[in-house]
């Protein structure tokens, strides 16, 4: 047929209702056109509110072009209106599945402009908070994971976990996702009689449960289908990108701050830093499980090792940052985040710049979309994690 | 499954202190450092803008700094100066790290600086919220507008100092205590507050006057309706009936024994 009309060129013109439509040929091959797909911001696997614009070539995905800001709320003009101490409270919000960690790198920021020695108890305490709150955050993907590729009993097992974990947490910090439980010089308060215990038996049905994961998607063949080899990502763009956290741990880069800078006490500790070597969806995933038995690992250091003292220092009322400016970054659950802040002596910052490892990740996602088919897209940015508020901040 | 052990690891022997780093980039680029410091350990070097570029190659293409990954880029407002951007480099293997602060050209007007993207991928958003945030605009980025997160048709530098927190300025502080020490800002709040606090007084009367007229009105039609009532049932037998039933219907209906009683009483 293609023989018999032979064309020089032009698009496919739809025909009007109830016309044929007429269809161009050049070369022996049908003329195509590119198609142009929204997807977002209002999507269920885009965890907030991320917008993607994309090219499409038949179902081959051409271009690929991230829209952020749906969630923009000027966390950092916020924080220069602010002391220190609202302040902690301010970026539990940005990144709500790494409210500890976040508040964290805040109180390390002002700790060191101070020069202040945080009691050795509580910073204890805060290795045990911090990689409590990483499990949180992975299992929330763990379970949402499954859910994107059609998988419905993990987010019910992973939310049972969640719901264990959140309680005897807020028996410390009061906090279910906001935990506000890190002060600039210590902790709000030692953590309460029983949660010792809670924390130990948590971190034994923890170690099964993981398994049991393990077991329900792994072995999976869909699930195996969908993600291996699918949006594979190479180290030295990884890098290049600044993408941090189990999309990188993923591509075989081991570069994580517990290990390179170490904060706290995890010095003291023995962490591991699972690594895989495909950057493949599949890999991110597998890296996220072995996380969690990372945290485990040191949770139960810390249940071995934690020592008695007092989880505060005596501050005075209004905490005053010396002038100066620094740059504290700490291993969040999705990957490095970072605090740079300038302090002018005041009570409130002059400027405290967020790196959000979601921003860097995200900005990385064309370089895996392009060049992959539309039904991957959901296996893919379901994989490089991300929380849209860490995002846009 | 391999796993990498903090126990197994230990600090890379290549690591160079943030001095030496210092030393190799003011003599390999002797025209684009102008000063180096370190404080609290870290290393802070203060680049002319015009040789950012080429400063960031260095540090990423030098086999003794090899700074692979572009962790993060921060515009920072520097008073009448105009604009730093502080942009920090970082190398995978040595694991060290350099802060390039460069201010940038053109004061606050029309503020300049040239791109990184050319040398690391990651920059593109970071210069993106740069611009969007104070302004800045990137020679040789591949797009800066749309505005990365700000809506498109946003006016204004929001982290500029003189762009002022608008919640702030229509809304007085919450708390007893302003914080101040800051300029511009703090100054807005301290010269708003007590002209807010003047007429919030004042305000405040004038709520009490008008709850108590209020009051004293709903007294008044409360007496008036007991009144109406009252005469209702009292005038039972001269009846305006049409006006009270329908008030006083509900409760009323108890009382409807009585009507042809008290109509014997008058």
């Amino acid at each position: 047929m293609s023989e018999t009309l032979p064309h020089e060129g032009g698009v496919i013109l739809p025909g009007g209702p109830g016309e044929a439509m007429s269809v161009e040929i050049r070369d022996g091959g049908l003329v195509t056109q590119e198609m142009n797909l929204n997807i977002g911001p209002q999507h269920p696997a885009t965890h907030g509110v991320l917008r993607v614009v994309i090219d499409l070539d038949g179902e081959v995905i051409v271009r690929a072009r991230p829209v952020i800001g749906y969630m923009h709320r000027g966390f950092e003009k916020l924080a220069e209106a602010r002391d220190y101490r609202q302040i902690i409270a301010l970026v539990n919000r940005h990144d709500w599945l790494s409210a500890f960690c976040n508040e964290l790198g805040v109180a390390l920021a002002v700790e060191r402009l101070m020069e202040l020695e945080v009691p050795e108890r509580a910073q204890w305490i805060r290795v045990l908070m911090s990689e409590w709150n990483r499990i949180l955050n992975h299992l929330m993907f763990i379970g949402s994971f499954g859910l994107e590729l059609g998988a419905i009993t993990p987010v019910f097992f992973s939310f049972r976990e969640r719901e264990d974990i959140q309680s005897f947490l807020e028996s410390a910090t009061g906090g279910r996702l906001h935990f506000t439980y890190t002060r600039v010089g210590g902790l709000k308060e030692d953590l309460p009689a029983g949660f010792l215990d809670a924390s130990r038996q948590m971190a034994a049905t923890m170690r099964s449960r993981n398994d049991e994961y393990r077991q329900l998607l792994l072995g999976n063949e869909i699930f195996q289908a969908r993600t291996k080899g699918v949006g594979a990502l190479a180290p030295d763009v990884a890098v290049d990108y600044g993408v941090t956290g189990p999309t990188l741990h993923a591509t075989g880069v081991a570069e994580d701050v517990r290990l390179s800078e170490p904060y706290c006490v995890y010095d003291e500790l023995d962490v591991k830093v699972p690594v895989r070597t495909n950057g493949d969806s599949y890999d991110r995933f597998v890296v996220l499980l072995d996380r969690i038995d990372a945290s485990l690992d040191l949770i139960e250091q810390v249940h071995e090792g934690l020592p008695a003292g007092p989880v505060n220092r005596k501050m005075p009322k209004t905490v005053k940052a010396p002038e100066g400016a620094t740059y504290v970054r700490t291993e969040n659950p999705l990957g490095q985040g970072g605090y740079y802040l300038v302090s002018d002596g005041g009570k409130t910052p002059w400027r405290m710049r967020m790196r959000t490892p979601s921003f860097s990740n995200i900005q990385m996602v064309p370089e895996l979309l392009e060049g992959s088919l539309l039904s991957d897209m959901i296996a893919i940015l379901g994989s490089v994690y991300f929380v849209v508020g860490d995002v846009d901040r | 499954m391999p796993t990498v052990r903090s126990s197994e690891t230990s600090p890379p022997a290549t690591r160079l202190a943030p001095e030496a780093i210092a030393a190799l980039l003011a003599e390999r680029l002797p025209e684009a450092v102008t000063a180096t410091t370190v404080a609290h350990g870290q290393l802070t070097v203060d680049v002319v803008p015009e040789h950012l570029p080429r400063a960031a190659a260095l540090c990423k293409r030098e086999k003794a700094l090899a700074m692979d990954f572009f962790d993060m880029m921060a515009g920072v407002d520097a008073g009448e100066d105009g604009f730093h951007v502080v942009t920090r480099l970082y190398s995978t293997r040595h694991r060290h790290a350099v802060l390039l602060r460069a201010l940038a050209e053109g004061g606050r007007e029309a503020p300049r600086l040239p791109s990184l993207t050319g040398v690391y991928r990651g920059a593109n958003w970071h210069e993106r919220e740069a611009y969007d945030m104070y302004g800045i605009v990137f020679d040789g980025h591949p797009g800066l507008e749309p505005r990365i997160l700000t809506v498109e048709n946003f006016e204004g530098w929001p982290l500029r100092k003189d762009f002022l927190l608008t919640t702030r300025e229509i809304k007085p502080w919450p708390g007893e205590k302003v914080p101040k020490a800051k300029e511009e800002p703090a100054k807005a709040d301290a010269g708003g507050e007590p002209a807010d606090e003047g007429p919030s007084e004042e305000e405040k009367a004038a709520a009490k006057k008008a709850k108590a007229e209020r009051a004293k009105q709903k007294a008044a039609e409360m007496r008036a309706k007991k009144r109406a009532q009252r005469e209702a049932e009292a005038g039972g037998a001269q009846g305006s009936p049409g006006e009270a039933a329908p008030e006083a219907g509900g409760e009323g209906r108890g009382g409807g024994g009585d009507e042809p009683g008290k109509g014997e009483g008058a």
